[in-house]
């Protein structure tokens, strides 16, 4: 139960310290991609890629474009595919903790 | 004069290979939604997952910018295409049934049918032994789930029979006309979601879906009666789309044997 706390916590922090980045725009590339990477690994940890597995695909592969996007130097496309993967990820640990 | 017939030629082959590797995006939908009408959602999500997240992708680059993703994307695309046809037509529980036929036929994908069946099996062999001892008398009134392999599965908030249902209701019809001396007792159940009060009525109304049916196949309306039990006693647990499509259902049981 303490983990699943933590983990909701996590993720929540996650998701408000890149909203804040967001708003002051000085964030980097790679740092949405970390954000992007944290979030799929916490919805990974909570089951999601087994509860939810859909919800778990989107994240997964819009995390994948932002890495291919930013490797090939396409900065914005890779920039909203991170914020896509992020948004994914929560749904997927929403529904994976709805299902519990 | 060589060098440049060389060079034109490997351009015309670099050209062909980018042209012949570009799916058009129509196309790929295309694909998607027939795969979708055959269950992709219940028996690969994840694949559908990223190969929507691809295809949102795609849209977004060709209407932008041209670049190498607009190259190898529709490979990945087109492998996951096969990935998601694949699993729909494996049998992850080794039943003999691929998946999207056990969706079809309202059976979990992932638990054997096989034992099912030994279950049903099992209990046809105890209710015969209970008859063998019990005393004549005590067959009049007797419930127990119809020894037919018959579910009724419904969408989400319906309580229209699916067309590939209609088969079975034909085979229960089929039954009552054969067994004269015994009585039907549908019942309607629905998955967890909405208040309790919506889906007691939603249950009783996909009972009666099915006992309107069975009257126009030209079964006495006083043979059957219907119930409605919404929100209870599910099959799965409800955590995903196939297990709640499980649990929307109606059943058949035998109320009464007149000898």
């Amino acid at each position: 139960m303490v983990r699943k706390i933590l983990s909701i916590l996590f993720i929540l922090s996650i998701f408000s310290t890149f909203s804040q980045a967001i708003e002051k725009t000085s964030i980097t590339t790679s740092e949405y991609l970390d954000s992007a990477r944290d979030a799929l690994k916490t919805a990974y940890e909570s089951g999601a890629n087994i509860k939810a597995p859909y919800e778990y695909g989107k994240a997964e592969g819009f995390y994948k474009i932002a890495v291919e996007k930013a490797s090939n130097f396409n900065l914005e496309e890779a920039v909203d595919a991170a914020k896509k993967s992020v948004e994914w990820s929560l749904k997927a640990l929403e529904k994976s903790k709805k299902g519990e | 004069m060589r060098r440049a017939i060389a060079l034109s030629g490997l351009i015309l082959g670099l050209n062909f290979f980018a042209n012949g590797e570009n799916l058009n995006i129509s196309e790929i939908e295309e694909k998607l939604q027939k795969l979708k009408e055959k269950h992709a959602l219940e028996c690969s999500p994840r694949e559908v997952g990223l190969l929507e997240s691809y295809l949102e992708s795609l849209r977004i680059s060709q209407n932008e910018t041209k670049d190498v993703s607009n190259i190898i994307y529709p490979i990945k695309v087109s492998k996951i295409l096969t990935e998601i046809e694949k699993n729909i037509n494996s049998d992850k529980d080794n039943d003999g049934i691929p998946c999207y036929k056990e969706i079809e036929l309202g059976l979990n994908p992932n638990v054997s049918d096989k034992i099912e069946k030994t279950k049903i099996v099992e209990k046809k062999e105890e209710q015969k032994l209970d008859i063998a001892t019990q005393p004549k008398e005590e067959q009049k009134v007797d419930i127990s789930p119809l020894n037919q392999p018959v579910r009724i599965h419904f969408y989400t908030n319906s309580a229209k029979i699916k067309k590939e249902y209609l088969p079975y209701l034909n085979v229960v019809s089929k039954y009552l006309k054969t067994h004269q001396d015994i009585k039907l007792k549908i019942v309607g159940f629905t998955d967890d979601r909405g208040s309790k009060n919506y889906n007691d009525k939603l249950a009783l109304k996909r009972a009666k879906a099915v006992r309107d049916y069975l009257v126009k196949q030209g079964i006495p309306k006083d043979r059957i009666k219907i119930e409605g039990i919404g929100k209870d006693n599910y099959i799965t647990s409800n955590k995903n789309g196939v297990d709640r499509f499980t649990n929307r259902r109606a059943e058949f049981y035998i109320i009464s044997i007149e000898k």
